[in-house]
Order: C-alpha cells, then structure tokens, then sequence
C-alpha cells in the first residue's frame, strides 16, 4: 500500500513540474517574442515599407496605376499607415489609394489645408491604402457640412460584395459585414457628436471581436468570424459636402 | 457608500481575484484531500470550486461592461479580445467541471485514489486557461495601461 501511494505522490508530483514547466515555457516564449518585437522595431519601418512597396508592386501587376513614380503621401512608422493630403499634389489619392468603387471623379475632391472637402455626386465611391491588413484599428475625422448620406471606414476589404465596416450616418453607428452583397449588422446604436466640429470615428477588428468608437467612446461593440486580410480605406455613398483628414491605420499584432 | 471606490475605473478589477484566488485554493485543497481523506476537506473544497466558478462568471460579465467603457489603445485591442475569450474559455470549463463535481459527488469513491487523481488532473489543467486569462489581463493594465485612468 505505501508502495503504490509512493509511486502515485511520484507521478502526481512530476505531472505537477511538468503543468509547471508548460506555463513558464508559455511566458517565457511570450517575454522572447515581446523582446523580439523590440528588437524589430527599429527595422520595422523598413520591412513594413518593404511590404508596402510589394502590396503596391502587386496593385501595379493587378492594374493599378501609380502615375506618381515611388512618392507617396502615405507614410508607414513602425505598424501604422497614416495618410495626410497635400496641397501640392494634383491627385491626392491615387498615391495612397486605388479606388476600388467608382473614381476620383464621384467624390470631387479639393485639398485645404491639412483636409480633404469631399462632395460626392450621389455615386458610390470607395478607396483604399494597397496594403492588405488582417487585425486593425483605424481612425479617420471628419466635418460634416450639408452631407446626407453613409460615410464608412471599411476593413478586410475583397471586393464590393465582401467586406467590413464601421459607418456613421448622422448620428447613428453602424458595426457589421457585408457578405455576398447581404448586410449582417453586429451592432447598432446612435450618438451624440456634442458640437458640430470635428469628429473622430475610430474602428478595431482584434480578432473576433469588432468596436466602432467616437474619440474615445465605445459606442458600438459586435462579434464574428475571422476573415482572410483585405484591404483598408472609406468608403462614401451620399450627396452634399463633408471633410475628411488624418485618415489612420494601424495593424495589430497576433501575440 | 458607493460600490465602486472613486478611484476604480468599474468593478471588474475588484472582482477578478476572488476567482483566481478560489479555484487557485481549490485545487490546493483538492490535492490535499486526495491524501486526507476528510470529509470535511472534500466538501469545503466543492463549495471552494463553487464559489470560485460563481466568481469567474461574474469576472467575465463585469469584465464584458468594462471593455465598453476603457479606451484602450489600438495595440491593445487584440490583447484584451484574446483576454475575453480565454475568459470565455475558463467560465465554461470550471461550470462544466465544478457541476459534474457536485452532481457525482456521492459516486467518487473517496477510496479510488487513482479516479480522484484523473478528476484532479482535470482541474489543473483548467489552471492553464485561468493562468493566461490572467496573464492577458495583467498585460492589459501593466503594459498598455487600460483602465489606468479614469
């Protein structure tokens, strides 16, 4: 009997170590590819520009004109994607951006300042950076004039039929997918902008989990699958006048 | 008296260390009643596992409202998504394990060392996803800083 009790406390005590050892390994693969982060970081810029440049590279095979040789309005630090328009240049968007829905034309676009005034024709237009992106948070601040209308910031973009978005349209939000040209809505509330000025609209999508804020308000919070990376960009079906400006993206990390 | 203290961002950060602390201490005891067969240790260990899953379930629906409320960084969004499902995970393993517990707990035979080894086994491995719900969580507040800062 105190035989076969030795040999249970034995094997009870190695399963112990061994649950033990599984749980510091974890951390410490964890701590390894957090110090690897950092050790990329400073490198990061170059292989993100170097992924950018391929993205852009397979958006010339795919047809995608660049008329602008290789300067780009659009900068990527470290794993962010920032977009700033420029005065000086005639096309403020085929730098950064392909048009994906409609053209350049739908959304008559006048650079002042450090702002973009859009006014859509009624045309749906969407454009979005070449890089495609997988987990992301992104951010864009708008100023809405006489706009009536859907101003998106869309994600996991396929193709018109396929793809995810945050929308506002006045003071409402919408958080969802369209799948096979077929809206599914995640989530749904209104909100309240507090003045009229600028307004940040803010979208994640970490994993399964998809939240659209305004600033720093939560407002909506949804649920779904994971999709296969896509590209990231706005998508704007109205009439009237807004203006956009510090249009933000950042990929998100798998831990 | 108000329920949250002013300087608590919600109540989720007041809860979270019951569970981990209970079904922590319950396993301990678990371990310790495979040994002493007691009783009186085997049934407060099954209250231990109770009230720890009855803490993990409130953990996470309070851990549900706060992730409304903070505005964490973009960074931390993938991190706290994780977060929230390994909670996810953890709530139904312990419900799982801790109500066949109770509804078997006259048919495991204090005697049967090695069925109650197996059974313990069961609820050490479920110490896994409580431990890496608390890791993400841990690196939610100390590496990114969410719910720092009212």
């Amino acid at each position: 009997m105190k035989i076969k009790n030795s040999i249970l406390s034995i094997t009870f005590a190695v399963g112990i170590i061994l649950f033990w050892g599984a749980c510091t390994t974890s951390n410490k693969s964890g701590e390894q590819e957090t110090a690897e982060e950092h050790s990329h970081d400073e490198g990061d810029e170059h292989a993100s520009t170097e992924a950018m440049d391929m993205s852009m590279d397979e958006s010339h095979e795919d047809g995608q004109e660049n008329e602008h040789g290789d300067e780009s309005m659009s900068s990527m630090h470290g794993d962010e994607l920032a977009w700033a328009p420029s005065a000086d240049d005639s096309d403020i968007f085929s730098k950064s951006f392909h048009f994906v829905i409609g053209s350049a034309d739908d959304l008559e676009a006048t650079v002042s300042g450090n702002s973009v005034t859009l006014n859509p024709s009624g045309n749906t237009a969407a454009f979005v950076f070449h890089n495609k992106l997988g987990n992301i948070g992104g951010e864009v601040s708008y100023m809405l004039h006489d706009f009536k209308g859907e101003l998106k910031l869309i994600h996991h973009f396929k193709d018109a039929q396929n793809y995810e978005f945050v929308s506002v349209n006045g003071n409402q939000m919408k958080l969802g997918r369209v799948v096979n040209g077929e809206e599914d809505i995640f989530d749904e509330k209104s909100f309240d902008t507090g003045s009229s000025g600028w307004v940040q609209l803010r979208v994640s999508a970490a994993g399964r989990h998809f939240k659209g804020y305004i600033g720093d308000e939560n407002i909506t919070h949804g649920h779904g699958d994971e999709l296969e990376p896509g590209y990231v960009g706005m998508m704007i079906d109205g009439t009237g006048s807004l203006m956009v400006k510090d249009l933000k993206v950042t990929a998100l990390d798998e831990e | 008296m108000q329920l949250i203290p002013e300087w608590a961002p919600n109540i989720h950060p007041l809860i979270i260390h019951f569970p981990i602390a209970l079904l922590l201490f319950a396993v301990f005891t678990d371990t310790l009643s495979v040994w002493f067969q007691k009783d009186w240790l085997y049934k407060s260990t099954l209250m231990t596992y109770l009230f720890g899953t009855l803490g993990a379930i409130t953990a996470y629906f309070t851990g549900r409202i706060a992730a409304d409320t903070v505005n964490p960084p973009f960074k931390a969004e993938l991190t706290m998504s994780n977060h929230s499902d390994w909670a996810l995970y953890t709530v139904i393993y312990f419900s799982v394990y801790t109500i066949l517990r109770l509804i078997f707990i006259r048919k495991l035979d204090p005697a049967n060392k090695i069925l109650r080894l197996a059974v313990l086994t069961v609820a050490i491995a479920g110490l896994y996803l409580l431990i890496h719900t608390g890791d993400l969580g841990g690196k939610l507040v100390f590496k990114y800083g969410v719910g720092q800062f009212k």
